[in-house]
Parts: C-alpha cells; sequence; structure tokens
C-alpha cells in the first residue's frame, strides 16, 4: 500500500495539542497569556510563575511519560509474548511495586521518599526473582515467563493484604487503597527530575531495539536462527520496560489499563508491527493518560479523582468504537 | 572433496537424550534428507544441532570450524533453520520480515543499507514475491508465507541451511515450487541443504541422499542413485509395507503400501 | 541547577506549541501582572514549627489555609477565623462552624489528610498555611511555590498547647494562645482539688466506628480519662490507635464506666440492648455515657479539649462536680472564647 498515511505526525500533533490545554487547566487559574508571559520570561517570580514551573508543567509532562512508558512496555510485552492480553504488570511489577509502597507506609514512616524508594526496590526485586525462577526452570519458553510473573505477583499481593491487615484502617489503610489506584496529584518537578532517567532512556533503548522485538515475536527459534538469543533479549527487553514502568509507577502508584489498551488502540488504528508502531504505541499512552489526567483534577471540581477509574472509562469507550468500526477497516487495510 | 557440514557424535534432547550418537556429514551442493516416524527424534536432530534443544556431547563443523561452542550471533552466520511452524503476529509486513535476515550481518544498532535493500529486492523476485512486500505477512496463505520465510533465508545467506518439514502445511504445487526453488539454490551456490521430511516419495524426488532415524538412532546414510530395490529395502526399515518402483513417467520414484 | 536547564529546554519546545494556539484562539484574560511583595519588613516573625522547620513570616499572617479541622478550630479559639481563606473538606459536617464561625462554610476547602490539592491552595496565594504532620510532605512542595507552611503536630495536651502558641505567634495575636492556656491550667488545677482522694472508677472508652475498639494507652483519649480521676482499662493495649478487642476482653476487662465519643456511628442504647454486653458492670449499673454530639471532638486533642477532662470528670465524680456547675463552665468557655452562646440543651451525657 504505498499510499498509506503515516500517522506519526498526526499524533504528535494530538499529544502537543492535549498537552497544552492540560497545561491550561487546574485549579490555579493560569490563562494562555498567563503562561506566554511566564515562557517569555516576563512574569519571573510570581505565583504564577512558581505554579507553572514547580507544579503544571511537570505534572503534564510526567503524564506524558508515563502513558508512554506503560503503553510501550504493553506493545513490547504484547509483541514478544504474542499474547493480547500481556500488560506492564506481566513481571508482577505492579503488585511488587504496591507491595513496597504498603511496607513503606504500614512497617516505615510512609514519606513520599520512603514509598519512592520502597516501591522502586520491590518492583525491580519482583523483575529479579522472575528472572531467576526462569532461569532454573529447564527451558526459556514464553510461558515460563508469564507463569513466573504470576507466580510473584501473587506472592506480592498475599504480602500487600497481610500489611493491609496490619494497617490501622482509616491513615495507612487509605493510603495503601489511594496508591493502588494511581495519582498524578503529587507531582513535582523534584519527583520528575529523580525518575525522568530511570524512564526515558529505557524508553529510548526499547524504541531503538524493535528489530529485536520483531524477532522475537516470530518465536525463540526463529530467534536463534537469526542470532538473537532469545533467553539473553527476554531478559533485557524485560529489564528495560521494568525498569521504565517502576520509575513510574513509584512516583504515580498503580495506573490501570493504559498498558494493556494502549496496543490495542494503536493497532487498531495503524495496523502494522514495525518501528512506527511502538512509537505510536508511546504516544497513544501518552494521550490517554493526560486525558484521563485532565478528568481527574477537573471533574470533581478541586478534588482529586484516582487516575485508575478514568483510564479506564476513557479507553473502554474507544476501544468498543474502533471494535465496532472493525469489518470495514479491516478489508481496506488489505486490499 | 571437503564436506561443508559435519555432525560428528552428537547426543541431544531435553532432560535426557533424544537422539544419541548421530554422525553425518553434508558435501556442497547437496540436500539431505532426514526420515523417520513421529516422535522419533527428527525434530529434536535439527534443534540439537540449532542449540534450541540441549547438546549432551558430539561436534558440529561448517566449513572446517567448529560451531558449538560458537555464541548465537556468530553462529547464525553459519547456520539458518525454518522451524516446523512459525506463527507469525498481525501487522508485520513482508519486507519486515526479510529485513530480519539481513540482523546477523549488523550490530547492534541495525541500519539497513542501500546493499542489503538491494538483496532483499533481489532475494523477493527470485522467489516471486516481490509484489507482496508491503502486505501483512498473517494474511498471506501458508504457501507465501513458507516462501516469505525461505526468502529470508536465502537474504540471511548462510552456508548451512535446516528446514523442518517446509511442505507441511502446503499444497501440492506449492510444495514442488518451494523444493525446486531450494534445490536450485542449493545447487547454484554449493550450500548444504538438510530437510527434515515424512513423504518418503517426496524426500526420493528432492534429496540427494536420505538419514533414516529410527528411536534417536541414525540407521542408514543413502544416496538416491541406487537402484530402486536397495532404496526400497532402506525405507522398509520405517515402513515395513513400503513398495518403490521407478516413475515410468518423471524422475524420482513412486511409493505405495502393499495391502 | 539542573532545574534551570530543564527550565530553558521545555520553554523552547513549549512557546513554540502556545505561539501556535495563542494565534489561533486570541483569548487572553488579564493576568495578575504583580503580587504584592513589599520591601522587607525589620520586626519579623521567627518560629520553629512542630517539624522541626524554620518558618519565617514578614509580618503576622493576615489570610490562612488551614488543612485540618484542628488548626481550623484553632483558628476559632484564637479569634483569627475571619481570616481563614481555604480549609479541609468536609467542613459542612463540623457542627462548631455553623455555631461559632459560619462563614467557614463559604471558603474553598483544599484537601483531605489522603489528598491534599497543591494549585487550589496556591490560587488561594495565603499568607500561611496550616498543616497537620501528616501532609508534611506537601510543606516543601508549597515552600518551593514561596508559601509559608506551618506544620503542627496536635497529638497530646501538650503539644496542643505548642501548637496554639505557634498559630497565635504567626497571626500576631499571644495574648489570645496565653489567656486559652491559663484556662487549662486553671482548670486542671481546678480537678486536682476537687477529686482529692476519691475513688478511680475504671473507665472503658469505645472507638467511633465499633464498641468493640478501644483507646490503648498511647492515645490521647487514655490521658483524658486519667485526667479525669478514672482508669483507663485498656490502658496497658499496644498501639497508638483505636484498637480492636473482642467481647471477651471486654468482659474481663469488666469496667465500671463506658464512654463513647462524640463521633460514635452507635449509640449508648446499642451498647444497653447488646447480650454479649449485660454482664458488664458499667451495663448493669447504667453507667454508659456519651459524650455531646453536637459541639466539638471533645475527646480529641483540640483547643476546647479541656471540655472534654471537664465533662468525664463531672460524669465520674457527681458528686464533687455536678453536671450543672459543668454546664454553667462549658456555657462560659463557649462564650468567652468563641464569642457564641451555646444551647444548655446541646450538653448532654
Amino acid at each position: 500500500m504505498p499510499n498509506r498515511l503515516n500517522p506519526v505526525p498526526m499524533v504528535v500533533l494530538a499529544v502537543l495539542a492535549v498537552s497544552v490545554s492540560s497545561v491550561c487547566i487546574g485549579s490555579y487559574p493560569l490563562s494562555l497569556k498567563d503562561i506566554a508571559g511566564i515562557l517569555t520570561g516576563q512574569m519571573d517570580g510570581t505565583m504564577e510563575w512558581r505554579v507553572f514551573w514547580h507544579l503544571r508543567l511537570p505534572r503534564v509532562i510526567m503524564g506524558v511519560i508515563s502513558g508512554g512508558a506503560l503503553g510501550l512496555s504493553g506493545g513490547v510485552y504484547q509483541t514478544i509474548f504474542r499474547n493480547h492480553l500481556a500488560s506492564p504488570d506481566l513481571t508482577g511489577v505492579a503488585s511488587g511495586a504496591s507491595f513496597g509502597a504498603a511496607c513503606a507506609i504500614v512497617l516505615g514512616s510512609g514519606s513520599t521518599a520512603q514509598i519512592m524508594g520502597g516501591s522502586f526496590f520491590m518492583g525491580m526485586l519482583s523483575l529479579v526473582l522472575m528472572l531467576l525462577m526462569v532461569h532454573f526452570s529447564r527451558f526459556g519458553q514464553t510461558g515460563s515467563y508469564i507463569l513466573s510473573g504470576i507466580i510473584i505477583s501473587s506472592l506480592a499481593d498475599a504480602g500487600l493484604m497481610l500489611l493491609k491487615i496490619l494497617a490501622d484502617p482509616e491513615r495507612e489503610l487509605a493510603a495503601i487503597e489511594f496508591w493502588t489506584m494511581g495519582s498524578l496529584a503529587s507531582i513535582t518537578a523534584e519527583k520528575l527530575l529523580s525518575q525522568a532517567l530511570f524512564i526515558l532512556i529505557p524508553m529510548l533503548l526499547l524504541l531503538i531495539c524493535y528489530q529485536q522485538i520483531l524477532i522475537l515475536s516470530l518465536g525463540g527459534a526463529h530467534a536463534r536462527s537469526l542470532g538473537l538469543s532469545p533467553k539473553l533479549w527476554y531478559g533485557i527487553l524485560l529489564s528495560l520496560s521494568t525498569l521504565m514502568v517502576v520509575g513510574v509507577v513509584s512516583v504515580t502508584g498503580v495506573i490501570a489499563f493504559v498498558g494493556l489498551i494502549a496496543p490495542h488502540i494503536t493497532f487498531l488504528l495503524y495496523r502494522r508491527r514495525n518501528s512506527a508502531y511502538f512509537l505510536l504505541c508511546t504516544l497513544v499512552g501518552g494521550i490517554i493518560l493526560l486525558m484521563a489526567d485532565i478528568g481527574a483534577r477537573s471533574l470533581a471540581g478541586g478534588a482529586e479523582l484516582p487516575l485508575s477509574v478514568l483510564t479506564v472509562l476513557l479507553a473502554v469507550p474507544l476501544l468498543v468504537l474502533l471494535l465496532c468500526g472493525r469489518k470495514e477497516g479491516y478489508h481496506e487495510a488489505n486490499l | 572433496m571437503k564436506p561443508i557440514f559435519e555432525v560428528r557424535h552428537l547426543s541431544a534432547g531435553y532432560d535426557h537424550a533424544v537422539v544419541s550418537d548421530i554422525s553425518f556429514a553434508v558435501f556442497p551442493g547437496e540436500v539431505v534428507g532426514i526420515l523417520g516416524r513421529n516422535g522419533h527424534g527428527k525434530t529434536t536432530l535439527l534443534r540439537g544441532i540449532t542449540g534450541d534443544a540441549r547438546r549432551f556431547s558430539g561436534e558440529i563443523f561448517i566449513n572446517g570450524q567448529d560451531c558449538t561452542s560458537l555464541a548465537v550471533k556468530q553462529q547464525a552466520a553459519f547456520l539458518s533453520i525454518l522451524p516446523q511452524r512459525t506463527q507469525i503476529l498481525e501487522g508485520i509486513t513482508v519486507q519486515e520480515i526479510l529485513k530480519m535476515g539481513c540482523y546477523p550481518r549488523h550490530g547492534f544498532l541495525q541500519v539497513i543499507s542501500d546493499q542489503d535493500q538491494i538483496k532483499v529486492m533481489d532475494a523477493a523476485e527470485r522467489l516471486g514475491i516481490a509484489d507482496l512486500l508491503e502486505q501483512d505477512c498473517s494474511k498471506l496463505s501458508q504457501g507465501q508465507q513458507q516462501m516469505v520465510l525461505l526468502c529470508r533465508m536465502l537474504i540471511q545467506d548462510t552456508p548451512v541451511m535446516l528446514l523442518d518439514e517446509p511442505d507441511g502445511a502446503l499444497d501440492y504445487s506449492n510444495k514442488h515450487l518451494l523444493f525446486r526453488i531450494l534445490h536450485r539454490l542449493v545447487q547454484e551456490e554449493k550450500k548444504a541443504g538438510v530437510l527434515v521430511l515424512h513423504d518418503p516419495e517426496v524426500a526420493l524426488r528432492w534429496c540427494d541422499r536420505l538419514l533414516i532415524l529410527n528411536e534417536g538412532v541414525l540407521l542408514r546414510d543413502v544416496n538416491v542413485s541406487l537402484a530402486g530395490e536397495q532404496l526400497q529395502e532402506v525405507l522398509q526399515i520405517l515402513y515395513p509395507d513400503i513398495q518403490v518402483r521407478k516413475n515410468p513417467f518423471h524422475k524420482g520414484f513412486l511409493c505405495y503400501l502393499q495391502e | 541547577m539542573c532545574c534551570n536547564l530543564y527550565k530553558k529546554v521545555v520553554s523552547a519546545v513549549l512557546a513554540l506549541s502556545l505561539a501556535v494556539s495563542m494565534a489561533a484562539c486570541g483569548i487572553g484574560t488579564d493576568g495578575k501582572t504583580e503580587s504584592s511583595d513589599s520591601s522587607e519588613t525589620v520586626s519579623s516573625i521567627e518560629l520553629t514549627d512542630q517539624a522541626g522547620r524554620k518558618v519565617i513570616l514578614e509580618e503576622p499572617a493576615q489570610t490562612l489555609v488551614s488543612c485540618y479541622y484542628i488548626t481550623t478550630y484553632a483558628t476559632i479559639a484564637l479569634g483569627v477565623s475571619d481570616r481563614v481563606v481555604g480549609l479541609e473538606k468536609k467542613a459542612d459536617s463540623r457542627q462548631i462552624y455553623h455555631l461559632a464561625a459560619p462563614q467557614l462554610l463559604e471558603q474553598t476547602q483544599v484537601g483531605t489528610l489522603k489528598e491534599f490539592n497543591v494549585e487550589a491552595t496556591a490560587a488561594l496565594d495565603p499568607d500561611l498555611v496550616l498543616m497537620p504532620a501528616k501532609l508534611a510532605d506537601y510543606a516543601d512542595t508549597l515552600g518551593e511555590l514561596g508559601i509559608a507552611v506551618l506544620v503542627v503536630n496536635p497529638e497530646t495536651q501538650e503539644s496542643m498547647e505548642e501548637m496554639l502558641r505557634l498559630i497565635a505567634q504567626a497571626c500576631g495575636v499571644e495574648e489570645k494562645a496565653q489567656a486559652l492556656i491559663s484556662y487549662y491550667d486553671e482548670q486542671f488545677e481546678n480537678i486536682k482539688g476537687l477529686l482529692g482522694e476519691a475513688e478511680v472508677p475504671t473507665v472503658y472508652m469505645g472507638g467511633n466506628s465499633s464498641y468493640l475498639t478501644t483507646a490503648p494507652g498511647a492515645m490521647y483519649q487514655s490521658d483524658l480519662i486519667a485526667r479525669a480521676g478514672g482508669e483507663n482499662v485498656a490502658k496497658n493495649l499496644e498501639g497508638d490507635y483505636w484498637t480492636e478487642v473482642s467481647y471477651e476482653t471486654i468482659l474481663t476487662m469488666n469496667p465500671d464506666v463506658i464512654i463513647i465519643p462524640c463521633g460514635a456511628k452507635y449509640t449508648a442504647e446499642d451498647i444497653l440492648n447488646d447480650a454479649q454486653m449485660a454482664d458488664i458492670a458499667a451495663v448493669k449499673g447504667g453507667q454508659v455515657y456519651q459524650m455531646p454530639k453536637g459541639l466539638e471532638e471533645w475527646d480529641s486533642p483540640i483547643p476546647s479539649g479541656i471540655l472534654g477532662v471537664m465533662w468525664l470528670t463531672s460524669v465520674l465524680h457527681e458528686d464533687a462536680y455536678p453536671f450543672e456547675t459543668f454546664k454553667r463552665d462549658a456555657s462560659d468557655y463557649y462564650r468567652n472564647f468563641y464569642g457564641f452562646e451555646v444551647d444548655q440543651a446541646v450538653i448532654t451525657k
């Protein structure tokens, strides 16, 4: 199909458009004119200037890169495991990170730094445990990755339940529940900067490695025949995505559904899996999360809604719409 | 003449060895067929050669170089395999699959050069799939998919090519097209082709030599230029009632089971 | 600082996209062009808050955001509730706001202990934000925005008194805090005198959600019982929050008196009608009392917590401190410090 449109520029424009509207929406009134003033340096030192640089912009950037990281890792997992249900939690990251955060809340002081550190550590630990389990199982087939992931996340969930019992119901339990629903409300420039590299570097590497990802999608025998050690590359790709997702989750809490749904939406729109597909997964994930966050901070008038509620509410109709329109698109794409 | 590909005393399997003490050699321009009943280790033998199955002992030489100790990446310059079944994920174009054939020659940053691009186009034209390049590979017929994967082997351009039941899902005409192309390729480029097959007639028609594998052991290594009676005797090891007759209309033999 | 590089890079990107959208919209409301940053005053206020942070104010705070009901109660007790421009969520449910400071109900609500809206707080541009220790993580964020934050941690009578002093200093009304604290001291002395060598009944304090939770020794409520001349039957329990107990435990404790806090979701009737509780001394003797619901949480470390001690003294030792006298004292307290006349009928037991 030589007349196939390249959707990347369009989706990039959509990301920019949603970002700009996201920058303008929030409890603190900031008009486009204020923002222009802030960017041109006319409003240095005012409250508007500080709100913009310390709160609003970091929140928008975090929204884009979090959604992007989740969308990309979902796309990578669904491709290499040839499983449409694979999501960033395949390695038990989200459960592990939740357990880490709950440890910090119940056993530690529950400060921001402790929660971030605890969830980051536990998220990475669950990856290491999973890779060890696969290594000591007889052979590194895709099934053993998924099974080990389920075992690790069940273990972490059990730990989480135990901590919930230990937690006092009004303060700690509420904090755990709130964390497991995800929020961008507490993002500041410092938190963004502390995690940006953990998220952006693996993201870039994964986008570069698209060919290895595609080769793995054909199965271990093809990969080996083409000079790609399946075990090594499953390990590399899983580690990169986990690092990225843990970087996100340790700051925002668990965000449901974006990682599962962004690749599906991307595929239904684009119908190809190539380098652009992975870039599009990233961008679509970013758009979904940003739009969900706009809802999270504006729908309840000053109160913050949990992000996961909105990501689901937003993504499901979009997916249903695409699935219903699929038949026509199917034939067109195959002419 | 020196063999291009040589397996010496190979034992391979999973928890325990499925095939043991296999030795054979393939000379340049030769297509060798492995025949055996289901579950007697044909696929395991190929997987043992590539390293997908566990190797317990033995050596593998390609152009005189020991391949058993090579890294996966280096091995891919000598050896390529077309596995029995391939499930191609929806959305990957033929071109994308063909470009994977260039992967073993490139480093981590796989920049596809103009030269590679030409190579891909040439190979696609040679196999008659040049007009499919932009198509979604998963939407093609099984025959076309096998042709695409064979084309990828051609691009990968290794001295040894292993194919596991490449005709499994193909219709009659596609089957013979694929073998014709493969046979010509191996002869022209002086490569070694090793095929796992289950149809003795196909094996007798397209292979130069046959290896008879039974219960994990290599029983016979015969040249198809032998007389029909001798071939029949060999094949009766596997299929006691088989009869082999010279094909009166064309090259090769006709096989049938005596009632 | 790496912040600056990040700002420069992002400015460039955003300026471009904004230029486009600006041109397209052409709308723009009047931004606040200058903020009232005057030159420094010599007599600045310097405080160390209850999280050990230094807080510096150029002059007494004229606008406040209070993120916690106890700090909002403190502004009422100190007579500065008219300076509050933002407060915690669910203000409607606090009876005392309706009675003593109805204007509070009209102010912006900025969050709960779980989630706190930094942007909404910034939009109010207050001189000072009063914040409980549980939200202290947000103090740094607000600090970066140039908003002063006073972190307080009222867990005991003493730390509550310190909180009152800090807020009073920050608002320039030290004498109000002094008056309150003198009143507390006077009343504690008074109660000590009244009790003398009176016998000490055992007291069980039910939790807010269920009477099968109780206040362990480390809770403020346990101190309250001791100050009022009682003995907390659960004082040896572990924990610093309402702790669950079983019927068997309560039967073993066998308290003389059961006290229900103001915010309880159950009533004295429920306990008296519970067959499992029938054998407890307090139930047999009809000694089950609930703190008045219509005013403030007297069982908590709040400025009027002294009334909780006085109420319980009168409940446990009616002879030494008649309930009618307590009612008069409570009315005086609200008249003198909060400036409103309390309806005697809401003071119950």
